[in-house]
C-alpha cells in the first residue's frame, strides 16, 4: 500500500520528510521505499550527476551534442542488446541487465562523437549540420532496427515519454552507481575540464588532451543519457542538463559553485514535481507523467530564477535610491 | 495486394496516393527550407522547432476533438495550427534566452526539452482518458504516412506551394543578404528581415514535415538534402533545385521502402515513413560527401594519391637517371616515401616498361625511362634559368620552386619557356639541358 495515497501538494510533503526520516535512522528499509520515493530517489540521483556534467557542457557550448547524444543511445541500446544475445546464445539464456546499458552507452558517446568529428573535420562540414546529420540518421536506424525486431511501436513512445511507473529499487542502485562515478569522475578531472572549458590553448600547454577529455565528457553525457532512458525516456533529461545549470549561472559564475547550485535547484524541482503529480492525482484524478511534470518544473526553474534576480536588483535599486536621498537630508 | 508492387501503383493507387504525393510535397517544402537555413548555419534551430511541435500537436488534437468532432478538414487544421503557434512560441524563446546572455547552443537545448516536456505531460494526460485521441499524438512521433488521405494533399499542397511562392518572392533578396551581407545592407534589404522571414518559414515547413516524418527526425529531412546538394554544386539557384530533388526523392524511396516492409514480413509491422525517408535522405548525403565530383572525400583522396604518386614517379625517374643503377636498399635510403608505396611504384614503373632490373634488387632505365626522365630534368633546368634571367631570382633559392614546378609544366608552357630562353643549353648552375630533339 503506497503511503502516498490520498495525499494533497502539502501532506506530500510532510509524509515525504517523515518518511525520509525513518529511512536515514533505518525504522523503514528499503525495500520498503514506496514508488514515489523510488522515482524521486532515482531522477534525484541523475538529476545530481546531470547538474555537474551539463555545467560543463553549457560552459563549453556542446549542448547540442549532448542532444545527438540523447537520440542516439537508442542505437547503442539496440546494438547492445544484439551483441549480448549474441554472447548468451551458448548459456542459452539472455542476460538483460544494467551491464547492456552501459556497453551502451560506451558504444553510443564512441561512435557519436567520433562520427560527428568525421563530418566535421575529413568532410569539412559546418558544425551545426554535421551534428545534425549523424544523430538523425544514427537514430532513425535505431528506430527502424527496434520496429522491425521487436514489432512493437509503443517502444518507439517510450523512448519520448520514459516508463517512470516501471522504476523499481534496482533502478535506485543502478543510478546511484552512475552518479557516483559521473560525480567523482568530474571531480577527478575538474581541473582539466575547467581550463579546458575556458582556455584551451593554456590546457594545451599544460599538457591535457582536448581530444581525450571531450571524448571523456561525451561518455558521462551519455552514461546519464542510459540512466535516464528508463525513467523519463531519451530526451527530457536534456533539461536536467541545461535549465538548472543555465538558473544558476544567472546567481554566479564560479564553476563549482554553478555545479552544486544546479544540484540544489534540480532536487527542489523534483520534489516539487512529483509532489504535483500526487496532488493532481488525489485531487482531481488526473494522472500524469511524473517525468513530463518534473521536467517542466524544472523548465520553469529557468524563468523563476530569473525573475528572483531582477527583482532583488529592483529592490536594492530602491534600497539604494532611498539611502541616497536620506543621506542628501542628512547633508542638508 | 497483388505480388507485382510497380513502382507507379504508388502514384495511381487510391491507397498510396495520399501517402506518396502527401510525402513529395512536403519534402519538397521541407529540402528547400532546410537548404536556406543551412547557409544561413541555422539547422539545429530546425530541430529544437521540430520538438517545440509537439506541445501544439497535442493541443490541436484536444481542441479539434472538444470543439470539432468528426469534421476531419478542420480537425487537420487546428492541429498544423498548433503546432505552427508552438513553434513560433519556441522561436521566442530561444530569442528570448539569448537576451539574458546564454549561450545559443545551452538556449536550443532548453527549448527543445522544455517543449517536448510539455508535450509529454499533455499526451500522458490523454494516454490515460482518451486512448482514441492518444493514437492520433502518436502519429506525430515518427511520423506515419500511411494513413494520410487526400485531404492531406490537397493542405500540403497548398503550404508547400506557399513555400516556395515565399521563396520565390525573396529569393534575390536571400541570395544578397547571404553571399554580400553588407551590400545587401547598403542596398536596403535588412538582415534581420531576411532572418525572421527565414525563421517563419523554417516554422511552416517543419509544421509541413511532422506528419510524415515526425517531430523527431524532422531535422534529418531539413538538415541531409541540403547537404547533399552543397556538396554537389555550388551555385545558389543549383543548390536549391538539387535538394529538393534530392528531398522528394528520398521521401518517395522512403515511402516504398517503408510500405514494401510493411507487406513482405510475415507479420504486419508498421514501419514508419520517418526513419525509413530520413536514412535514404543521410545515405545521399553520405554518399555525397563522399564521392561528389568536386568536392567529395573520398574523391579529393584519390586525386591527392594519385598526384603524390606521379610526383614520385617523376622524381623517381630523376634520380635514377642521375645515377645510372641504383639497388633497391640505396632507394630506401632517400626517404622519399614509405616502404610500401615505393615498392608499388617501382612495380607500376617496371610494368610500364620505364624501369628494368638489372639483377637482383639493383634497379636501371630503359631507353623509353631514360628519355622521360631527362624530359623532367629539362623542364626542371627550364625553369630555373627563367627564374634567375627573369624573375631575378637568387641561385640558392631556385631548387625548391622548381622542384615543384616540373610536376605542373605542360608542354605548351615548356614551348614557351624555350623560346623566350632562347632554346638554352645551360642552367644556372651550369649543368647542361637536356635538347629536346633528343627525346
Amino acid at each position: 500500500m503506497n503511503p502516498y495515497w490520498g495525499a494533497d501538494f502539502i501532506d506530500f510533503f510532510l509524509i515525504f520528510f517523515a518518511r525520509l526520516f525513518a529511512i536515514c535512522v533505518g525504522k523503514i528499509s528499503f525495500a520498503d521505499m514506496a514508488s514515489d520515493e523510488v522515482q524521486i530517489f532515482v531522477l534525484g540521483l541523475i538529476a545530481i550527476a546531470s547538474a555537474c556534467v551539463g555545467t560543463l557542457l553549457v560552459v563549453k557550448r556542446v549542448a547540442m551534442l549532448a542532444n545527438a547524444i540523447s537520440h542516439t543511445i537508442l542505437l547503442g541500446i539496440v546494438i547492445s542488446y544484439f551483441l549480448l544475445q549474441w554472447c548468451s546464445l551458448e548459456k542459452g539464456h539472455l542476460v538483460f541487465n544494467h551491464q547492456m546499458f552501459f556497453v551502451a552507452a560506451v558504444i553510443t558517446a564512441l561512435v557519436t562523437t567520433a562520427l560527428t568529428d568525421l563530418c566535421k573535420r575529413v568532410f569539412k562540414l559546418q558544425e551545426e549540420a554535421s551534428v545534425g546529420l549523424v544523430f538523425t540518421l544514427l537514430f532513425a536506424l535505431g528506430v527502424v532496427l527496434v520496429t522491425v525486431y521487436s514489432r512493437n511501436v509503443h517502444l518507439g513512445a517510450e523512448v519520448i515519454m520514459g516508463n517512470i511507473d516501471a522504476l523499481h529499487l534496482d533502478d535506485v542502485q543502478f543510478s546511484f552507481f552512475l552518479a557516483a562515478a559521473n560525480v567523482a569522475l568530474v571531480a577527478l578531472c575538474f581541473k582539466q575540464y575547467q581550463i579546458l572549458a575556458f582556455d584551451e590553448g593554456l590546457a594545451k600547454t599544460l599538457g591535457c588532451h582536448p581530444t581525450f577529455f571531450q571524448y571523456l565528457l561525451m561518455m558521462q553525457t551519455s552514461l546519464i543519457a542510459v540512466g535516464a532512458f528508463r525513467a523519463v525516456g531519451a530526451f527530457l533529461f536534456l533539461i536536467f542538463l541545461t535549465a538548472p545549470v543555465m538558473a544558476s549561472r544567472l546567481v554566479t559564475h564560479k564553476l563549482s559553485r554553478v555545479m552544486v547550485y544546479a544540484s540544489l535547484i534540480s532536487l527542489v524541482c523534483i520534489l516539487v514535481g512529483v509532489a504535483i503529480t500526487r496532488h493532481l492525482l488525489t485531487v482531481y484524478e488526473i494522472a500524469l507523467s511524473t517525468a513530463g511534470v518534473t521536467s517542466v518544473c524544472a523548465a520553469l526553474s529557468l524563468p523563476c530564477v530569473w525573475l528572483g534576480v531582477k527583482a532583488r536588483l529592483k529592490v536594492l535599486k530602491t534600497l539604494q535610491k532611498r539611502n541616497l536621498s536620506l543621506h542628501n537630508v542628512g547633508a542638508k | 495486394m497483388s505480388d507485382s508492387f510497380g513502382f507507379f501503383t504508388l502514384f495511381c493507387d487510391p491507397v498510396f496516393r495520399g501517402p506518396v504525393i502527401g510525402s513529395l510535397l512536403m519534402s519538397l517544402a521541407t529540402a528547400l527550407v532546410g537548404a536556406i537555413a543551412f547557409l544561413g548555419r541555422k539547422s539545429l534551430i530546425g530541430e529544437a522547432l521540430s520538438h517545440a511541435t509537439f506541445p501544439g500537436v497535442v493541443v490541436g488534437v484536444i481542441l479539434a476533438e472538444v470543439i470539432f468532432p468528426e469534421q476531419e478538414a478542420i480537425a487537420l487544421l487546428v492541429m498544423l495550427f498548433g503546432a505552427f503557434a508552438t513553434a513560433f512560441l519556441g522561436q521566442l524563446c530561444i530569442e528570448s534566452i539569448l537576451k539574458i546572455r546564454q549561450k545559443a547552443d545551452a538556449a536550443l537545448c532548453y527549448t527543445l526539452s522544455s517543449f517536448l516536456g510539455v508535450g509529454v505531460v499533455f499526451s500522458s494526460y490523454l494516454q490515460q482518458s482518451h486512448v482514441a485521441w492518444y493514437r492520433k499524438v502518436q502519429l506525430f512521433f515518427y511520423g506515419q504516412a500511411a494513413t494520410m488521405t487526400d485531404l492531406h494533399i490537397y493542405m500540403y499542397a497548398a503550404l508547400s506551394l506557399g513555400v516556395c511562392i515565399a521563396i520565390l518572392l525573396l529569393y534575390r533578396s536571400i541570395q544578397t543578404s547571404f553571399f554580400d551581407p553588407v551590400f545587401a545592407e547598403s542596398i536596403g534589404i535588412r538582415k534581420k528581415v531576411v532572418s525572421s522571414f527565414v525563421s517563419a518559414l523554417l516554422c511552416v515547413a517543419i509544421v509541413i514535415g511532422i506528419r510524415t516524418v515526425g517531430v523527431v527526425l524532422m531535422t534529418g529531412m531539413l538538415i541531409a538534402p541540403a547537404v547533399a546538394a552543397r556538396y554537389v554544386t555550388s551555385r545558389f539557384s543549383m543548390f536549391l533545385q538539387l535538394s529538393a530533388w534530392i528531398g522528394m526523392v528520398s521521401a518517395l524511396l522512403g515511402n516504398y521502402l517503408a510500405s514494401e516492409m510493411i507487406m513482405k514480413g510475415s507479420q504486419l509491422v508498421y514501419l514508419p515513413t520517418g526513419p525509413a525517408t530520413v536514412i535514404i535522405a543521410s545515405g545521399i548525403a553520405l554518399l555525397a560527401l563522399l564521392l561528389s565530383p568536386s568536392r567529395g572525400s573520398l574523391v579529393k583522396g584519390v586525386r591527392r594519391w594519385r598526384f603524390r604518386r606521379s610526383c614520385l614517379i617523376d622524381n623517381l625517374l630523376k634520380a635514377l637517371w642521375k645515377h645510372e643503377t641504383v639497388s633497391l636498399h640505396q632507394i630506401y635510403g632517400w626517404n622519399i616515401a614509405n616502404k610500401w608505396f615505393l615498392h608499388r611504384t617501382l612495380a607500376t614503373l617496371q610494368r610500364g616498361g620505364w624501369l628494368q632490373k638489372t639483377s637482383k634488387s639493383i634497379y636501371g632505365l630503359t631507353e623509353d625511362g631514360r628519355k622521360r626522365a631527362a624530359y623532367m630534368v629539362r623542364l626542371h633546368r627550364l625553369w630555373e634559368l627563367y627564374l634567375v634571367q627573369h624573375l631575378d631570382h637568387s641561385l640558392d633559392h631556385i631548387h625548391h620552386s622548381a622542384e615543384e614546378m616540373e610536376h605542373f609544366i605542360t608542354p605548351t608552357i615548356e614551348n614557351k619557356l624555350t623560346k623566350l630562353l632562347l632554346d638554352p643549353t645551360q642552367d644556372p648552375h651550369n649543368q647542361p639541358i637536356p635538347k629536346k630533339e633528343l627525346l
